[in-house]
């Protein structure tokens, strides 16, 4: 199960993007319009727009690795979850509440931090309309805030 | 070995202060997603990225050279995707030394300075560049 605490951040987390990686070990980046803990309490969906979907599913189905890291704009508050593909799905109607909440995250975090440097408009424009829901198990929560703590793993706790 | 040349719009993305995404992969197959504070111009076919902690991506591109960069165009909306591969590092020079300086400001900027001690340049060649 990923632990309560790692649930709540996903909740407030402002900016997510995944990592996959394709038959050469060459690492392929996909930035997230939606991400939210499973039913199962065990796994994030994570929704992918069209221009970072291409070939996603074909790509999983070959090599399951799956990296994404979240983070708290301002804070800096990051972690970054590790674990295998379960299965992927087009996003739906269903999808619609999660993209709209994380992209308002996104939007109040960035112009908290920034001081209004950039127009709401071209922030929301930032999260474009989900296509791809893609399903990972969480095996391994790493802490990525800046600081001595850095690269320890949280989930399963070390030692 | 194949290479790309940055087209100059990129410069502006690369100076524009936001914080980029670096995807690199172990050689078991594992990869890792990172934050960069920042990812400095070379040359039209490299680019630099700062080491300043041991960290998982230091020790993937060690082992796997190949990378991944997205850059967030905030004039409108594009993102840019470069592939990388990992040519070298520096511990010294103009290039050390320019990255040493911006480190330090940022850090001083975000309440962090101290923090932050940049080991080496590495240096990546720009193998792919695409605009989504």
């Amino acid at each position: 199960m990923i632990p309560g605490v790692m649930a709540e951040f996903l909740g407030r987390a402002s900016v997510a993007v995944a990592s996959t990686r394709d038959a050469r070990k060459v690492p392929h980046i996909h930035f997230l319009c939606g991400w939210s803990v499973g039913d199962d309490g065990r796994s994030v969906i994570c929704l992918v727009p069209a221009a970072f979907s291409d070939k996603l599913p074909e790509s999983l189905a070959r090599h399951a690795d799956f990296a994404m890291v979240a983070e708290v704009i301002g804070p800096h508050e990051c972690y970054q979850f590790k674990g295998r593909h379960v299965d992927s799905r087009p996003a739906g109607a269903a999808d619609r509440a999660v993209y709209e909440s994380c992209r308002q995250r996104f939007v109040d975090a960035v112009q908290r931090h920034t001081r209004n440097r950039f127009a709401d408009a071209i922030l929301r424009a930032r999260f474009r309309e989900p296509r791809l829901a893609v399903r990972f198990e969480v095996q391994e929560i790493f802490v990525q805030t800046p600081g001595p703590a850095a690269g320890r793993r949280l989930f399963p706790p070390e030692g | 070995m194949v290479a790309a040349t940055l087209p100059d719009e990129i410069r502006a993305v690369l100076d524009n202060g936001v914080p980029c995404i670096l995807a690199t992969c172990s050689s078991d197959g594992v990869p890792n997603t990172t934050i960069v504070s920042e990812a400095y111009y070379v040359d039209p076919g490299h680019v630099a990225l700062s080491f300043q902690f041991f960290s998982k991506t230091i020790r993937n591109v060690r082992e796997n050279p190949h990378a991944a960069l997205c850059l967030f165009d905030m004039e409108d909306t594009s993102f840019w995707l470069l592939e990388l591969e990992y040519e070298h590092s520096e511990t010294a020079g103009p290039i050390f030394e320019e990255m040493e300086m911006r480190i330090e400001a940022i850090a001083s900027i975000t309440g962090m300075s101290g923090i932050f001690k940049l080991k080496a340049a590495d240096i990546y060649r720009v193998r792919a560049v695409s605009r989504v």
